[in-house]
């Protein structure tokens, strides 16, 4: 029988971690139908689930098969703090277990942060599920001087703890095995009992008086209960209770507030955190005189009022001169040398197998020589990632949010909102979708108008090369004035788009500064890993049929002959519409043209574009030659720089935006905005900046 | 036939399959560019093999 | 008047006697940890002086100071 466990735990519990550990490989990752929130699952490794009871003669091969699926399936929840009606994420996790009843929830516990995380333990275990604690992150703990009675803790809280350390995968089999226990034996946690006095009597009146509509409607009445005494709305619209019992229900409510000198809200989270004070103390002995944590005397320095804002720049400087400086590029030379032997070697043993020689020019001047130039970035690329990764894994990216809440609030965002921005240096679709943790819809959306400014990893592949033809020397000013150009342009579009569209203020910002915690490589190999096979996915894709096109329409003219010269074909006939629009840009060629509407589809293919249409290798002198001929002067690819920078993203962003803003209308009115806005500046670039002799 | 010639066809529909995909992708309103969906979120059920 | 957790310096502790606010934010501050009869210490602020952060339970929270200001504490 196929089982579903569900995976539950604060943020920055390590529940990441522990979901990769316990998937491996096999993970999918969707949306939770219906909200823009990101599900993730996988199947459950190293489970003996339905392996355990044959005895006898070995089964035969058909017999076998005929046996049930015994996978399971986990699931993991967003990471949530409480089970409020009030966000996404709280309400797509407590209505997954109420209603999808997954046969064990896997609650993952910060065991440096305990009262806080076992506040959401108590509530899941309300919820007649099998449930098993994961009490992560022990070797900090034993690091700190703490110990923790676990089972005292299991006890008191009854339900089963089990002492993992994700990271190092200690525990993990024995988690798997009482999960796989309490679902087999459907374990329900203990009743217990969080509330004294007033509290409790309120409490169990309440549940008394719903126990049968809750029954009707699947739910734990306990659960029920104490949703509608915290003032639960969807609670009471799912029981669809009468008026009489909502009136006595009131009644019952502001007696106790009046007892216990609190709103309803209040008086539940009190009486969990109590209960929890009384937990901990019995199960916890924390260190005598405990040292001032890593985090803390990190922070001192790198929180300091007057080195905060300093150091930061500094990371971001550092990040950006590895990737884009000497070592930087060094990597990516190589490795463009190696896809340039890996071309000619191709090219050689078409000639040598007399290949029809229209194949071997779609082949080699058309799809390697547009993949090649695309493939040439993937080092680049990585290495962004690498970097960002580290930085968010470690969570210096959280300390930078709270840096920048104050000046952000400024543009009339959120602290929040830097995040998703800075995913955004390496690609807008997933920091378009990063913009889901903005609380508030206005929030979203207004991150989301301003995340195609900073400017994505695939566009990186088109400074680099014509950083390279045009601007040898001044590599890393160049890299520096497009990024910081592009923040420029965010913050002006910030200042008017709060003006005008955007009114009113940011959502609140309330977070949890994690402990800095080493990267795992594990972790951030994985996400890596992930991001490269996307890489070369897209370019073995989308890339290689958009170079396919090019090659058809540059190759062919309207009526299917071949084309003699540029102007005579399907693409110089196209082109040539549009290209007079880029003329006061200072690019009014037909390639130019081309390339940049390649660059809807995916923005690497400006480049590939230009290759296939120069008829040149990649990174070639003569690729180098043919560009100067499309962009006649240092200021036109300046000029056209400037334009890449900052008009539409690509389809892929594009649809996402629209996506997670819910409305075709508003992102494709961002989305025209930006180009318009794009050939503004190109042009001002152009035009100014020709008045200055160059 | 010569063997380069269905060679090239072949990459000519390859080429041909994917933009079809593509925009039908793009319609559906899916990440449009994510092949495997690893990584972006959407709501990437139409994927290959669908595990 | 009493003193609110926006009032405190860094390094300085009080004991919350009552959460203000309303809504979904209020209870996500319940939710947090800060309820009444809670210790809090500021550990540090931002470099402009908002947002602040906030010790309790033994972690870290970051809270602006227009929301502290809603946070009351008890008299010491």
């Amino acid at each position: 029988m196929q089982y579903v466990f569900a995976l539950a735990g604060n943020q920055n519990s390590g529940k990441t971690t522990l979901f990769n550990r316990l998937t491996g490989s096999n993970q999918h990752v969707g949306n939770w139908p219906g909200v823009t929130v990101e599900q993730k699952t996988g199947t459950l490794l190293h489970h003996h689930h339905g392996k355990s009871a044959h005895v006898g003669p070995p089964m035969l091969r058909r017999n076998r098969e005929a046996e049930e699926n015994n996978d399971v399936q986990l699931v993991d929840l967003p990471g949530i703090y409480s089970l409020s009606p009030y966000t996404m994420e709280e309400v797509v996790s407590r209505d997954f277990i109420t209603l999808q009843k997954p046969n064990a929830v896997i609650n993952i516990v910060d065991a440096t942060n305990l009262e806080r995380n076992l506040y959401l333990t108590l509530q899941l275990a309300e919820l007649e599920t099998p449930l098993v604690v994961a009490l992560n992150m022990m070797d900090e703990v034993n690091k700190q001087g703490d110990a923790i009675d676990v089972n005292s803790l299991s006890e008191a809280l009854g339900v089963p703890v089990v002492p993992i350390c994700a990271r190092n995968g200690d525990g993990l089999d024995e988690l798997v095995r009482q999960s796989m226990m309490a679902a087999e034996k459907h374990i329900l946690p203990g009743k217990l009992d969080i509330c004294s006095g007033d509290t409790h009597e309120a409490l169990h009146a309440i549940i008394h008086l719903i126990e049968d509509k809750a029954r009707a409607k699947g739910l734990s009445p306990r659960y029920a209960g104490t949703k509608l005494l915290e003032g639960d709305e969807k609670i009471e619209r799912l029981l669809e209770l009468d008026e009489g019992t909502l009136h006595i229900i009131g009644e019952i409510i502001a007696r106790l507030e009046k007892q216990a000198g609190m709103e309803r809200a209040a008086i539940m989270a009190d009486a969990r955190y109590t209960f929890l004070d009384g937990v901990i103390k019995k199960c916890v002995v924390k260190a005598q005189n405990a040292p001032e944590s890593p985090s803390a005397r990190i922070d001192r320095v790198l929180m300091h009022r007057a080195l905060a804002f300093p150091i930061f720049l500094l990371m971001m400087l550092l990040v950006f001169f590895i990737t884009f400086g000497p070592f930087g590029t060094w990597i990516a030379d190589g490795f463009a040398a190696l896809i340039k032997q890996g071309i000619s070697l191709i090219d050689r043993g078409l000639t040598a197998a007399n290949t029809a020689p229209w194949v071997q020019a779609l082949l080699v001047d058309g799809v390697l020589a547009g993949v090649g130039a695309v493939l040439e970035f993937l080092p680049t690329i990585v290495l962004l990632f690498l970097l960002l990764s580290i930085l968010e894994d470690s969570g210096y990216m959280a300390r930078a949010a709270f840096l920048m809440d104050k000046p952000m609030r400024k543009l009339g965002l959120n602290g929040r909102s830097f995040i998703p921005m800075i995913m955004g240096f390496g690609c807008t679709v997933p920091a378009v979708m990063g913009a889901r943790s903005m609380q508030s819809q206005r929030d979203r959306r207004f991150t989301i108008m301003l995340t195609p400014f900073m400017s994505c990893g695939a566009k990186v592949p088109i400074y680099a090369l014509f950083t390279r033809a045009f601007f040898p020397e001044q590599g890393v000013l160049v890299m520096c004035c497009l990024y910081l150009g592009g923040m420029l342009m965010a913050v002006i579009s910030a200042s008017v788009l709060k003006k005008t569209v955007f009114h009113g203020d940011a959502a609140p910002f309330i977070m949890e500064l994690p402990a800095y915690r080493l990267p795992t490589l594990a972790n951030v190999g994985r996400q890596l890993w992930d991001k490269a096979k996307d890489f070369l996915q897209r370019a073995f894709t989308i890339i290689l049929a958009a170079t396919v096109v090019v090659w058809f329409l540059q190759t062919y003219t309207f009526r299917l002959t071949l084309a003699d010269t540029m102007e005579e074909s399907m693409l110089g006939v196209i082109g040539g519409f549009i290209a007079p629009v880029f003329r006061p840009l200072g690019f009014g060629s037909v390639s130019a043209a081309t390339a940049v509407i390649t660059g809807v589809i995916a923005k690497e293919s400006v480049v590939s574009t230009l290759a296939v249409l120069s008829g040149t290798e990649v990174g070639s002198s003569q690729m180098m030659a043919a560009l100067h001929g499309i962009f006649p002067s240092n200021l036109a690819a300046a000029s056209f720089l400037t334009f890449v920078l900052l008009y539409m993203p690509c389809v892929a962003a594009f649809a996402a935006m629209r996506r997670e803003m819910q409305g075709r209308g508003i992102a494709l009115a961002s989305v025209c905005c930006q180009t318009a806005l794009a050939w503004l500046t190109a042009l001002l670039v152009y035009q100014i900046g020709g008045l200055f002799v160059f | 036939m010569n063997w380069s010639i269905l060679l090239g066809v072949a990459v000519i529909a390859y080429a041909a399959w994917i933009l079809v995909r593509h925009i039908r992708r793009s319609a559906k309103g899916d990440c449009a560019a994510c092949p495997y969906c690893s990584g972006c979120g959407g709501d990437c059920k139409k994927h290959e093999g669908g595990k | 008047m009493a003193k609110t957790l926006a009032d405190l310096m860094p390094g300085e502790g009080g004991t919350v006697a009552y959460v203000g606010g309303e809504g979904a934010l209020h209870r996500h501050i319940l939710d947090m940890g800060l309820t009444p009869r809670t210790r809090v210490k500021v550990g540090k602020l931002a470099p402009m002086g908002d947002p602040m952060e906030i010790l309790l339970r033994g972690y870290s929270l970051t809270l602006r100071k227009a929301d502290a200001a809603e946070i009351i504490l008890e008299e010491e």
